[in-house]
């Protein structure tokens, strides 16, 4: 399932010109896990898609999945998830809703989807132009496990520290003073990390 | 009058006579009647005979011929099963059991093993008369001198295999045979010497249940001994047998592991372990159509969480367990109880098992005297070189293997080769990150390069992806066995934590931890399997005095050898896998 987020702007103008590039990407890169956002720039600089037809869609509204106090519904969340075509997109349309409702009902979308066996090919969210970036990051974590993105120094310094953990571990066991040495070890780190920050 | 007295072995902490209620005057005249065995004291009447320093490696053989009593053994003594287990089987046919002042109902006689030997002739509020009509199963295979050595294999490299099997062929046994259940691979060398059954099991899993079973169906000999093949056994093997003697339930030998190549770090692997009652409780009876089994595949997280420990040697611990890896037993015994072919290899086949036989009444007990020593071990079992134990006297102790010696000395983790190992993990990130093992090839230390795989992966945030990503960390990251509780933890890091639970992973992965512990400077892998046999010499054999010395200080706590550091050394050294056995004799 490719998640897509499409800003309103870009939607509005051209929403087939969308839709056809969304079913030009299922085809070529259906593995694609990362959130997608298209607005209008970029409509304009992939204006000669070469689809040739509108990826077919299943549209729910938000407005759907909230109740009177903006909060998720998660009965319903859940039965249209269920009740949702495998082989069509679903496209959510949520214009005019703030990033932390869309989140809220994307959280429950996340586990509406967590257990059924098949997934759609993709998941489309329409939303404001100035909530769509946000959005984009939000949705790529709704439906998958990303990878982290942490530079190869963080990684050797996050060894370093397990490293240390299995010092503990080998020579003082698993039992209080293990436990005692590792919370000395995080809190000398911290305040490293203090006294670097405010005194260097 | 004829009253023999039992005392317990007073480092076990069991009822001391002193502590224990006096002969009632009931009792006192059963014993004018019959023998009378009691741990109870008679006022001013003195025992005929006593056996004292009682407890659970010592057996009871010689028993009066004909009628016996016995008074309060159940509610005075947990090693009552043991006791009478081995009355049972020595008394003869025609002859009666009395069990005066036991509260307990149905007595222990009455369980379904004693069934078809016993029909109960009295009951009333103060005794239960049991009178003894037919021999029974273990009886029935009678004698130490024919044995079926049964050993569930399969494909995969037979060095272990060949060892263990030459270690057999040289056993002092008069009439024996050699059974394995699964086609070895081309390495084995004995196919003359064995027979092999059941090729038809599927696998995997590895359906060891029924492994075992068909084995010891297709045993021609009445005791059998089924060993895993990775069980390398004493060569004093009979001489201990025969000091135990017949009509042995489910017995042992306590097991070692030696960390090393010097035998300087002994720990004790998978020989006699013992589940706390409270969670066993939970684990409620399912049933599975007509058959019955003990344990549902739903329960294995709750059940694991009931802390095993290793058993005491000396006690009689319920919910105590041989772990599987080895039984020595009668073949009626096992037709009788065979394991349960519902559930599969790491299923708590064993213990549940070991729970039906003691609803059964059939005891498991360890054999002392002798040790055996595994080939390979799996550093689950053992988590970062500790692992906790019962003492003597029943209090819950911790140990330490680790002894700060060169990797070179010290054997290898896991039994994957190295190459293997690295395929896997180049396996596991081509599938889960998208630049493949590329990026982390370059990378010179295995923890790191574990750590950036893990946080690299990607993938759906779907129950059964989760659960596929959790098995192929186990399969491919981790070359061992994660424990049912683990991988709940991980799912449920999973489902609350999202790509965030991967710094959990990287930072709370015990399993990871624990092997990195053990294993700082390298040899988690072999190079060749043959890293595991240590060679003859006068190294091993320092080595193999100092643990004795050491396990002698702590006799009876940790492990158990009746003649001191003498026999430590005797026994470690007659069963130490040495490289030889890895060569083909003819």
């Amino acid at each position: 399932m490719i998640p897509v987020v499409i800003s309103a702007s870009a939607y509005e103008s051209n929403s087939a010109a969308c839709l056809k590039y969304i079913n030009e990407l299922i085809r070529v890169r259906p593995e694609l896990r990362a959130g997608l956002l298209l607005d209008q720039q970029f409509l304009h600089s992939h204006a000669g898609s070469s689809a040739t037809e509108a990826l077919p869609v299943q549209m729910v509204r938000i407005s759907d999945w909230i109740d009177a106090s903006q909060q998720p519904l998660t009965v319903e969340i859940r039965c249209t998830a269920v009740n949702f075509s495998k082989d069509t997109a679903v496209l959510l349309d949520a214009r005019h809703f703030d990033t932390h409702i869309v989140a809220g009902v994307l959280h429950q979308v996340s586990h509406a989807w967590f257990r059924l066996s098949a997934w759609q090919p993709a998941f489309i969210l329409v939303a404001d132009d100035f909530h769509s970036p946000q959005l984009a990051r939000e949705l790529s974590g709704t439906f998958y496990i990303q990878s982290l993105s942490t530079s190869r120094q963080a990684i050797r310094s996050e060894s370093a520290n397990m490293y240390m953990h299995i010092f503990f571990h080998r020579w003082l066991g698993f039992g209080r003073l293990s436990r005692a040495a590792r919370s000395m070890h995080i809190f000398s780190q911290k305040l490293k990390r203090y006294v670097y920050k405010y005194f260097s | 009058m004829n009253i023999i007295q039992l005392q317990h072995d007073s480092q076990l902490g069991y009822p001391a006579r002193t502590n224990l209620p006096m002969l009632s005057r009931h009792a006192i005249d059963a014993a004018r009647k019959t023998p009378l065995i009691t741990f109870r004291d008679a006022a001013e009447i003195k025992p005929a005979k006593i056996y004292a320093k009682l407890n659970a490696g010592k057996r009871i053989s010689d028993f009066p011929k004909g009628d016996l009593s016995f008074c309060g053994i159940e509610s005075d003594s947990p090693l009552a099963p043991l006791i009478l287990w081995d009355a049972a089987h020595y008394l003869p046919i025609g002859a009666s059991i009395t069990l005066l002042d036991d509260f307990g109902q149905p007595c222990f006689l009455e369980r379904e093993y004693f069934h078809k030997a016993f029909t109960v002739e009295k009951r009333d509020s103060q005794q239960v008369i049991l009178r003894k009509t037919a021999p029974l199963l273990a009886e029935q295979d009678a004698g130490l001198t024919r044995w079926s050595f049964c050993i569930p294999t399969g494909p995969g490299d037979a060095t272990g295999l060949n060892a263990v099997v030459k270690r057999i062929l040289e056993l002092d046994i008069p009439e024996k045979e050699i059974l394995l259940c699964g086609r070895p691979d081309k390495t084995f060398q004995y196919f003359d010497k064995v027979r092999i059954v059941g090729e038809d099991i599927p696998a995997p899993p590895v359906w060891i249940t029924r492994k075992k079973n068909v084995l010891a169906r297709e045993a021609r000999f009445e005791n059998l001994c089924i060993l895993h093949d990775r069980v390398f056994l004493p060569l004093n093997f009979m001489e201990a047998v025969r000091k135990f003697g017949d009509y042995y339930p489910f017995a042992a030998f306590q097991s070692l592991w030696f960390d090393d190549l010097l035998n300087l770090i002994p720990v004790r692997y998978s020989d006699y372990g013992c589940a706390s009652e409270s969670h066993m409780a939970n684990a409620v009876i399912a049933a599975k159509g007509n058959k019955v089994s003990l344990f549902a595949a739903s329960l294995f997280p709750e059940i694991e969480k009931q802390n095993f420990k290793n058993g005491n040697p000396l006690r009689n611990h319920p919910g105590s367990y041989l772990t599987g890896s080895l039984y020595i037993t009668k073949r009626q015994v096992w037709l009788h109880t065979p394991q349960d072919e519902d559930l599969f290899w790491a299923e708590f086949e064993d213990i549940e098992h070991a729970k039906r036989c003691e609803q059964e009444g059939i005891p498991h007990r360890i054999i002392p005297g002798a040790f055996t020593q595994s080939l390979f071990a799996r550093p689950i079992l053992y988590a970062a070189g500790y692992s906790s134990y019962f003492t003597a006297s029943g209090s819950i102790q911790l140990t330490r293997k680790t002894v700060p010696l060169p990797a070179r000395l010290l054997k290898p983790l896991i039994k994957v080769p190295e190459s293997e190992a690295n395929k896997r993990l180049a396996r596991f990130s081509s599938k889960y990150c998208t630049d493949g093992f590329a990026r982390f090839s370059n990378e010179p230390d295995s923890l790191t390069k574990i750590i950036s795989v893990i946080y690299a992966s990607e993938f759906p945030f779907r129950k059964s992806a989760i659960c596929e990503f959790i098995d192929d960390v186990e399969r491919d990251v981790l070359c061992d066995q994660l424990g049912y509780g683990a991988k709940q933890w991980l799912t449920e890091q999973f489902i609350q934590h999202r790509s965030h639970a991967k710094i959990n992973f990287g930072r709370h992965f015990k399993e990871i931890t624990f092997q990195f512990a053990q294993r700082p400077h390298g040899r988690r892998f072999y190079q060749s399997i043959l890293d595991y046999f240590p060679q003859r010499g006068w190294k091993v054999k320092l080595g193999t005095l100092l643990s004795a010395w050491r396990l002698a200080r702590m006799n009876g706590d940790f492990l158990y050898h009746p003649d001191g550091w003498r026999g430590y050394y005797q026994a470690i050294l007659a069963s130490t896998p040495f490289l030889d056995y890895t060569e083909v004799t003819s």
